[in-house]
């Protein structure tokens, strides 16, 4: 399989099988958990019990300030990634601007006017808080991963995952001169008129694209800069990590 | 060289039609292309040159602006009286390109289109950059004196064309076509940076063809200026560069300053251009527009200079439109 027809199979996925959404909430989770009958009203709520008893996913990416010199490299690579397989290029990944962050000296020794720069990305939340408003099957966890994603071939772009993901991008974004288009982790796309989030590049062989093509992390891998650890790295998710994700 | 087609289409829809196959390329004046191919930097296995077609290369005056037809060459812009007359930026940008050899067969869209400069990309032995469809930018951590003060997102590469400069500050509008007919495109939105395309430097899709240049008369016929330093005066690339052009006297109404070979497009100084409106051009004002020019400005480890090379250009060119 090529990677668009790798792509083409996880978006035509039914997710009632073994993907958890909030299909399968309604109607096997909330009964799992011993959730009272419901009305449609406060079906959210609800759900969000449900959600909450959802395994966490594996994998998160974190990222580290002190290293990262505003390249933007993740955010179009993770841009042209995602549309070479007909997902949105909305950067799931954006470069906030955080004048205070100081740049770590082993990267400042070369680039000494590069600081003040934050990555961030969806925090993979071990309570999914996006997820059980969606009243299709777009937002979605992988079974095998736990990662918490958008089947953007489901999504009608009601955009009630923006409105209850919690985490808000703190500060201005890098690019577009500090304008940003969404101020929560899962952002709306106007050009294919769907949400997009971080899904961990779900279907890519090699993994995160932005992980991958970090210049840092490849300057760390390559020994030219000493860190014991990476710009941009996918560590485990844990309730304990997820407190520290910027 | 890798082999390949070519072909010499009489009309522009003739050429749009060739160009509709993979890897085919358009050539005019092949001082950039043939370079480009020889060092294999774009996989090119048909070339269709647009030099048989009548009538692309005309500089003339029509419904009162200044049109230049894409395959009039840069030493003909130079000399010509009229763009002299009513695009001065333009003249002084097209005698600032390269030497009489490469302005005597590069063409206006050739300068508009041609591949950055990056060292690294025209190494032929990089072969991972992301302009070549890589994985890395070399620049990054490595020599950075060539590149972007603005503007880079995975590329820092700069735009190397001169021709540009000067028709950011004067508004032009390009005239593509392609299989749906003409479209037009004012200059600024002509050039794309890498957030939005790393492997391309223009808005031009496989099969379109840039045909005109257009500068409206707003702009042709006002004060306009074009400067630009290089280690070897007329030989190399800018290092810095600037177009400028005001309307009004003494007290300007409007100015356009667009800064060269400190992003991956054209520049426009926006922040000087808003201060400047309602003033009149004095030693402070002068003084202060240009450091409003690079504001923002995040160099690399090498290219700093260029904060007050640039700064040294605007001053220089607003003194010029001063007197
Ligand atoms: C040694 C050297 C020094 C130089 N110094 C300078 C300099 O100081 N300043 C500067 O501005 N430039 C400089 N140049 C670049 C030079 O000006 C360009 O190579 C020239 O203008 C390109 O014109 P051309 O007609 O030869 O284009 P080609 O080489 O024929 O084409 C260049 C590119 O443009 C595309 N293209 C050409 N015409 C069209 C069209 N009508 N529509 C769509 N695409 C088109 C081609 O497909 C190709 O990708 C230098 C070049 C050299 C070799
Ligand atoms: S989109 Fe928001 S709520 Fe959902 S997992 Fe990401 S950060 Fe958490
Ligand atoms: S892991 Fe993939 S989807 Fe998530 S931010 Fe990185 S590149 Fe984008
Ligand atoms: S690619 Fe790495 S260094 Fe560049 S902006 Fe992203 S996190 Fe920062
Ligand atoms: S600046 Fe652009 S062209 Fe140069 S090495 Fe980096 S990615 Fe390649």
């Amino acid at each position: 399989m090529n990677e668009v027809q790798r792509q083409a199979s996880i978006d035509t996925q039914p997710a009632e099988t073994d993907a958890v959404s909030r299909r399968s909430l309604v109607t096997g989770g909330l009964a799992a958990v011993g959730a009272v009958a419901v009305g449609v009203a406060a079906l959210g709520r609800a759900a969000n019990v449900a959600a909450a008893q959802q395994p966490l996913a594996k994998q998160v990416v974190s990222a580290d300030p002190t290293l990262c010199v505003g390249c933007l490299a993740c955010e179009v690579n993770c841009s042209t990634w995602h549309a070479s397989v007909g997902r949105s290029a909305e950067p799931r990944i954006r470069i906030l601007a955080t004048p205070a962050v100081a740049l770590r000296t082993e990267v400042a020794s070369y680039l000494p006017t590069r600081a003040g720069f934050s990555p961030a990305t969806c925090k993979q939340c071990p309570t999914p808080w996006c997820l059980p408003n969606c009243p299709t099957d777009g937002l979605r966890i992988d079974p095998a991963t736990g990662n918490r994603y958008i089947n953007e071939a489901e999504c009608i772009a009601c955009g009630k995952c923006e409105v209850d993901c919690p985490v808000e991008w703190q500060g201005t974004w890098a690019r577009n001169g500090g304008a940003k288009i969404s101020s929560k982790r899962v952002v709306y796309d106007p050009a294919l008129n769907v949400y997009a989030k971080c899904d961990l590049c779900i279907g890519r062989e090699g993994g995160p694209v932005c992980v991958e093509r970090c210049p840092v992390n490849l300057a760390i891998q390559s020994g030219y800069i000493k860190s014991a650890n990476l710009c941009l790295e996918l560590v485990a998710s844990t309730e304990e990590q997820w407190k520290k994700l910027v | 060289m890798k082999s390949f087609e070519h072909m010499s289409p009489t009309s522009v829809q003739e050429a749009v039609k060739m160009l509709s196959v993979g890897n085919a390329r358009v050539i005019a004046g092949g001082t950039d292309l043939l370079g480009i191919m020889k060092d294999g930097l774009l996989p090119t296995d048909r070339v269709v040159d647009l030099k048989a077609i009548p009538g692309l290369d005309k500089i003339r005056e029509e419904s009162g602006e200044l049109r230049i037809g894409a395959l009039a060459r840069i030493g003909d812009l130079a000399s010509s009286a009229l763009v002299q007359q009513k695009a001065p930026a333009l003249a002084a940008a097209a005698f600032a390109v390269a030497s009489p050899q490469i302005r005597n067969a590069g063409t206006l869209g050739g300068n508009l289109a041609q591949k950055v400069r990056c060292w690294y990309y025209r190494d032929a032995d990089r072969a991972d950059c992301y302009k070549r469809n890589g994985s890395y930018c070399y620049a990054i951590f490595g020599q950075s004196e060539l590149h972007a003060l603005f503007d880079g997102a995975a590329c820092f590469a700069v735009t190397p064309s001169d021709t540009a400069i000067a028709l950011s500050a004067l508004a032009a509008r390009i005239v593509v076509a392609g299989p749906k007919g003409e479209r037009e495109v004012g200059v600024d939105d002509f050039f794309i940076g890498p957030a939005v395309d790393y492997m391309r430097e223009v808005a031009l899709a496989a099969d379109e063809i840039i045909v005109d240049v257009r500068i409206p008369s707003t702009w042709s016929a006002q004060p306009s200026v074009f400067l630009k330093a290089a280690p070897r005066k007329a030989i190399d690339f800018a290092r810095g560069s600037v177009g400028a052009a005001v309307i009004g006297s003494p007290v300007i109404q409007k100015a356009r300053i667009s800064l060269g070979a400190v992003a991956p497009t054209p520049k426009r100084a926006t922040a000087s251009e808003a201060f400047l409106e309602g003033k009149r051009l004095d030693a402070a004002t002068i003084a202060k527009a240009a450091e409003l020019a690079t504001e923002g400005a995040k160099p690399l480890a090498n290219n700093a200079y260029k904060i007050r090379l640039t700064q040294g250009l605007v001053r220089q060119a607003l003194t010029r439109l001063a007197s």
